[in-house]
C-alpha cells in the first residue's frame, strides 16, 4: 500500500516538475555537476594535475585536443582542475545552507507565530542587525579577522546568510498562524511545539526549498568572490574562484586560464536556478 | 437565430489534469434572446462558469479544450472569431461581473482610473483619441448610474478604501460601460450581506431594464434571482436539465433534480432541515453514461443509463431533459 | 427550564487599530442551555464571529465575563486548563482552510486525541469510529484534504470537533461555503449528534431560513450589540426590533407561503457603518425608519417584552 502511494507521488511530482523543459535542463546540469564532483578522480583527464603539479614545458598552452580548456601557468590541465573545483563549490553550498537554514527558519517560525509581541520584536531586530550590514562587507570582515581559508569563508557566509531565512519564514508564519487550522489546533489543546513544527512549518517548506536551490548559486558566487580577493580557498586548492583570480594576471594573452573557470561558475549557477524553478513548480499546489 | 443574442449548441468542453481528462460540459444548449434576462442556476462544479466563460472565450486553453459545439453571439460563432473580432466583442458587446469584486479590481490603481481605462478602450475606434475631460465626465455619469454617493470623491479612492457593496457597484459600473448588449453576472453579491446583495441585484435589474440589455445571472441562491429574471435554466453536471419561464419553474418544476433542489432548501416557514439529495455529484473523469443524474434519481429507468435525454419541449417555453416527459 | 451551560455577561471585545478602536463586541449578555442550539445571526461586521472566538478563548475579553459550567473562563486559550479545552470545541467557517493541507486525515483526527493523552490503540479505534460517524469510508484516513470536496472537509472538521466528546461546540457559518444538498446532509448530521450526545451548540449564520430550522433560540447582533433575543418561532413570526424586521423582509425565498410570512418590505437604507465610527445613541438609528429623537442620544436598554423575548429598542422601553 505504501510503496504504491509513494510511486504515485513521485510520478505526480515528476509531472509537475517536467512541465517546463528548462527545469529538466537544470536537473541534468546539476546531476552532471554532482556526478563529476564525486567521480572527478575518474572523469578528469589529468587527475594528478588537481593540486600541485609542475610541467613548465607544457604551461600556458592554448585549448587543444589534449587539453580542452588549455593549461595554466604551472602546466596543469585547466579542465581537470575545474572538475575538482566542483567539489569545493558544492561543499561550500551544502555546508553553508545546512548550517544557516535551521536556525534561520526556527527563529522565523517563532517570531511569526508570536507576531505582535515583544519576543517577535527582539528576534526580528536581532536579524536586522545582520541584514543591515552589506553582505560582502560582513563576509570580508569575518574573513579578515580569521585566517583566510575555505572553512572560514564558509563560516563568514553562514553568518550573513541565516537572517534571510528568518525573514522569509517570518512572513509566511505570521500569515499562516491566522489560518483556521492553526486556530483549530490551539482550540484542541495542541502544544506550541506541535503548532510550530507540525502545522505551520510544513506549509512553509515549498518556499524554503525553492529558496535553498536558488541560494546554491548565490553561495557559490559569493564564495568565489571571496576566493577571488584571496580570502577563501588558497592556492593550490582548485577552487573555481581562486582559479579565476590566479588567471587574471594572464589576461588577455592566456585568456583561457580565467575564462573557463568563470564560465563553469556561470554554468553551475544557471543549472541550480533552472532546477530551483522546477522545484518551485513541483512543490506548488495542485 | 438573429433575435438570439447568445445561442450555444451542443457544447462539449474538457479539462486536462494530471489524473486524466475531465469531461465537464456534456452537450450544453443554451439561448438568450435580445433584452431577455436569464438565470443560470446549479450547484458548485456543474459547469455554469465554464459555460459563460465560453461565451466570452476566456477559458484558459490549455488545460481547457473546446471539443465540439458552436457558440453564437449575435449570429457569429465565437469559436471561429479572430483575435480582433473577439476583442471587439469583449469591448462593445458582452461584459462580465465576477463573483468576488475585491479580486476583480486592481488594488494599486484608483477606482476612477480603472473605470476610465474601460471607457477609453470601449468607446473609441482604433486611432480615435478621447479627451481626458470627456473620460472624467463619463466616469462620473456611470458612477451616478450605480447610485454611488459623492462620485467625485469616490473616483480618487483605491478599492481597499471602499466597502464590499461599493466595490461590487464599481464592477457593475465597469461592466455597464462596455456591455451594450449582454451582461453576464457570476454570483453577484454572494460574498456580501443579504441586504447589500438585495441592493446589488435590484441595481442590476433596474439598469438592464433601462438599457434593455440582456443578462445572464448565475447563482446558486434560488430565491435571490426569482424576482429578477424572465427565464431560468437549471444545470447539472455539464448539462442543461430544465429551462422555463421563472413563474413556471418555481411553481411547477419538472426535472427530478430541480424538484430535489427546491426541496433541499430550508424554508422560512419551518419544517426542519430537509433531507438533501442522496449520492454525490459525478466525477468528471468518469461520468455516468447516459443521463448524468441517473445514479441519484428516484425515477431512473434502464434507458436513462444508456443515452442522455434531449431537451423535450413541454410547450409555453418549458423544456426538460428527462425521459419521464418524452421519448419512446 | 433547561440547565444553563454557558453564559456571557456584559461581554466586550475591542481592537485597537490605526483608524481607532473597533468595538467588535460591545456589551452583550446571553446564555446557552444544555442540549439546545443558540443561534447568533447578523450581517458581516456585526460581531457574531468575534463573540464565538472570544468565548472559545482565541481572543481575550476586553471587559465582561464568560461562565462555563459555573466556572469563570474569561481567559485566553493558552491559559485555559486542558480539561476545559477537551470540553469546548469549534467548527470554523471555511472548510478549505480549517484542515491543514499538509496533514493527512488520520493525523488531523488524531491531534485532539494526542493532545489529551489518549493511548495509541485507543486513538486508532477512535479515529475509525469518528469516520464512521460522519459516514466516510476508512480509506479516507490516508488521504489529504486537497483531494476532498468542501462538504467532506467540513465533515472531517466536525469529526475532529467531536473527537474528545465535548459538551459544547461553537459553529461559525459551518455550511455557508457549501451547496444546498451538502448543507442539508451536514445539518442533519449535526442535529442527530446533538440528540445522541446531548450537545449544546452556539450556531452562527447569516442565512435566516437556515437559522429558522436549526436554532431553538435566536439572537441578532448589529455592530457589536445584541438587539433581540427570542425563541426561534417567535423571532421569525413576531419580530419586534426594526432591524430584525428589515433583515427578515429582504430574505430571498422561493415559495409564496414563505413570502407571505415575511414582514412588510423594508428597503434597507445605506450600509452598516464602520465599527470604528459608531453612531451615537442606538447604533441602528441612522438606518431605522422608526427612529425617534431619543434614539440619537441614548442607547436603549434590553427589555424583556414577553417571557424569553428580549428587545433593545426605545419603541419598547417603558420610559
Amino acid at each position: 500500500m505504501d510503496t504504491e502511494r509513494l510511486k504515485e507521488r513521485i510520478r505526480k511530482n515528476w509531472y509537475k516538475f517536467s512541465r517546463n523543459p528548462l527545469s529538466i535542463i537544470g536537473l541534468v546540469t546539476v546531476l552532471g555537476i554532482i556526478l563529476i564532483a564525486i567521480f572527478a578522480d575518474f572523469v578528469a583527464p589529468y587527475p594528478k594535475h588537481a593540486f600541485i603539479f609542475v610541467d613548465f614545458p607544457n604551461a600556458k598552452k592554448s585549448p587543444s585536443y589534449e587539453h580542452l580548456c588549455g593549461t595554466d601557468m604551472s602546466g596543469r590541465d585547466v579542465l581537470s582542475r575545474i572538475f575538482f573545483g566542483f567539489r569545493y563549490s558544492l561543499l561550500m553550498a551544502v555546508s553553508v545552507l545546512s548550517v544557516a537554514t535551521p536556525p534561520g527558519v526556527l527563529l522565523g517560525l517563532v517570531a511569526g507565530y508570536l507576531r505582535d509581541t515583544w519576543k517577535d520584536t527582539v528576534i526580528m531586530r536581532f536579524a536586522d542587525i545582520f541584514l543591515s550590514v552589506p553582505s560582502m562587507v560582513l563576509a570580508l570582515a569575518v574573513c579578515s579577522m580569521l585566517e583566510p581559508t575555505l572553512y572560514n569563508a564558509m563560516l563568514a557566509i553562514t553568518v550573513m546568510w541565516w537572517p534571510w531565512y528568518t525573514r522569509l519564514v517570518y512572513g509566511l508564519a505570521s500569515s499562516i498562524r491566522n489560518e483556521y487550522f492553526v486556530q483549530a489546533a490551539e482550540v484542541t489543546g495542541a502544544s506550541t511545539f506541535h503548532i510550530l513544527f507540525r502545522e505551520i512549518l510544513p506549509n512553509c517548506l515549498s518556499p524554503i526549498f525553492t529558496k535553498m536551490t536558488l541560494d546554491v548559486g548565490w553561495v557559490i558566487l559569493i564564495g568565489s568572490t571571496l576566493s577571488f580577493v584571496g580570502l577563501g580557498a588558497q592556492p593550490p586548492t582548485p577552487d573555481l574562484g581562486t582559479m579565476v583570480s590566479d588567471g587574471s594576471k594572464y589576461i588577455p594573452g592566456q585568456w583561457w586560464i580565467s575564462l573557463f573557470p568563470a564560465l563553469f561558475i556561470v554554468l553551475i549557477i544557471l543549472g541550480f536556478n533552472l532546477l530551483g524553478d522546477g522545484v518551485r513548480d513541483m512543490l506548488a499546489g495542485d | 437565430m438573429d433575435d438570439m443574442i447568445v445561442d450555444i449548441r451542443d457544447l462539449h468542453v474538457n479539462f486536462s489534469i494530471y489524473e486524466g481528462v475531465l469531461r465537464v460540459l456534456n452537450g450544453v444548449n443554451f439561448r438568450v434572446g435580445r433584452g431577455e434576462k436569464i438565470a443560470l442556476i446549479g450547484e458548485a462544479g456543474c459547469g455554469k462558469t465554464t459555460t459563460v466563460k465560453s461565451i466570452m472565450r476566456i477559458l484558459p486553453i490549455p488545460p481547457a479544450e473546446i471539443v465540439s459545439g458552436e457558440v453564437f453571439v449575435e449570429g457569429r460563432d465565437v469559436l471561429k472569431m479572430s483575435t480582433q473580432e473577439l476583442q471587439n466583442m469583449r469591448r462593445k458587446t458582452v461584459s462580465m461581473i465576477f463573483q468576488d469584486p475585491t479580486a476583480a479590481l486592481n488594488p494599486v490603481f484608483k477606482v476612477g482610473n480603472q473605470i476610465g481605462d474601460i471607457i477609453k478602450y470601449s468607446q473609441t475606434r482604433s486611432g480615435e483619441k478621447i479627451q481626458k475631460e470627456e473620460i472624467r465626465e463619463k466616469t462620473i455619469q456611470v458612477l451616478k448610474e450605480v447610485a454611488m454617493p459623492d462620485p467625485e470623491r469616490i473616483m480618487k479612492n483605491y478599492p481597499i478604501q471602499l466597502s464590499g457593496g461599493m466595490r461590487q457597484r464599481i464592477c457593475i459600473a465597469m461592466a455597464l460601460v462596455s456591455a451594450t448588449k449582454l451582461l453576464i453576472a457570476d454570483e453577484p453579491g454572494t460574498n456580501l450581506d443579504v441586504t447589500i446583495q438585495d441592493q446589488v441585484l435590484r441595481l442590476i435589474g433596474g439598469l438592464v431594464r433601462k438599457r434593455k440589455t440582456s443578462v445572464i445571472l448565475i447563482s446558486h441562491a434560488l430565491g435571490a434571482v426569482k424576482g429578477l429574471v424572465d427565464r431560468v435554466y437549471v444545470m447539472y453536471a455539464g448539462n442543461m436539465v430544465e429551462a422555463a419561464k421563472t413563474e413556471d419553474l418555481f411553481s411547477n418544476p419538472l426535472h427530478p433534480y430541480t424538484k430535489a433542489l427546491f426541496n433541499a432548501v430550508p424554508k422560512l416557514t419551518g419544517g426542519g432541515i430537509p433531507e438533501g439529495i442522496g449520492g454525490r455529484i459525478p466525477n468528471y473523469l468518469d461520468p455516468p453514461k447516459g443521463c448524468r443524474f441517473h445514479p441519484r434519481c428516484d425515477h431512473a429507468m434502464p434507458k436513462c443509463r444508456r443515452k442522455a435525454p434531449p431537451l423535450y419541449d413541454m410547450g409555453v417555453g418549458h423544456e426538460v431533459a428527462c425521459y419521464l416527459y418524452g421519448g419512446e | 427550564m433547561s440547565k444553563e451551560l454557558l453564559s456571557v455577561q456584559h461581554l466586550k471585545k475591542h481592537f485597537k487599530t490605526d483608524e481607532g478602536i473597533v468595538r467588535a463586541v460591545d456589551g452583550i449578555d446571553f446564555s446557552v442551555n444544555v442540549g439546545e442550539t443558540f443561534g447568533l445571526v447578523g450581517e458581516s461586521g456585526s460581531g457574531k464571529s468575534t463573540t464565538a472566538y472570544t468565548i472559545m478563548g482565541l481572543y481575550t475579553p476586553t471587559e465582561g465575563k464568560i461562565t462555563y459550567k459555573g466556572t469563570d473562563i474569561s481567559i485566553g486559550i493558552n491559559k485555559r486548563p486542558l480539561p476545559l479545552k477537551k470540553d469546548m470545541q469549534m467548527v470554523f467557517q471555511d472548510p478549505g482552510s480549517s484542515l491543514n493541507p499538509k496533514r493527512s486525515i488520520k493525523q488531523i483526527l488524531e491531534l485532539p486525541l494526542k493532545a489529551h493523552d489518549i493511548s495509541k490503540e485507543d486513538r486508532q479505534k477512535r479515529v475509525i469510529e469518528l469516520l464512521q460517524m460522519v459516514e466516510l469510508p476508512e480509506d479516507y484516513l490516508e488521504r489529504y484534504p486537497t483531494k476532498m470536496g468542501g462538504g467532506e472537509k467540513q465533515m472531517i472538521a466536525i469529526a475532529r470537533a467531536l473527537a474528545t466528546n465535548p459538551s459544547f461546540i461553537a459553529l461559525d457559518e459551518p455550511t455557508s461555503a457549501l451547496d444546498v444538498s451538502m448543507q442539508a446532509k451536514i445539518l442533519n448530521m449535526l442535529l442527530s449528534f446533538q440528540k445522541e450526545l446531548d450537545l449544546s451548540y452556539l450556531f452562527i449564520t447569516h442565512n435566516l431560513s437556515l437559522m429558522r430550522n436549526i436554532a431553538s433560540r435566536v439572537g441578532i447582533m448589529y455592530l457589536g450589540k445584541l438587539f433581540e433575543v427570542a425563541p426561534a418561532t417567535e423571532f421569525f413570526h413576531k419580530p419586534l426590533h426594526p432591524y430584525t424586521k428589515m433583515l427578515l423582509s429582504s430574505i430571498p425565498v422561493i415559495t409564496d407561503e414563505e413570502e407571505r410570512m415575511k414582514p412588510k418590505k423594508v428597503v434597507s437604507r445605506g450600509e452598516i457603518p464602520s465599527p470604528v465610527n459608531v453612531p451615537s445613541g442606538c447604533y441602528f438609528h441612522p438606518r431605522c425608519i422608526d427612529c425617534m429623537d431619543i434614539c440619537k442620544k441614548e442607547e436603549p436598554p434590553m427589555i424583556e417584552v414577553e417571557q424569553g423575548h428580549l428587545v433593545k429598542c426605545h419603541l419598547f422601553s417603558t420610559s
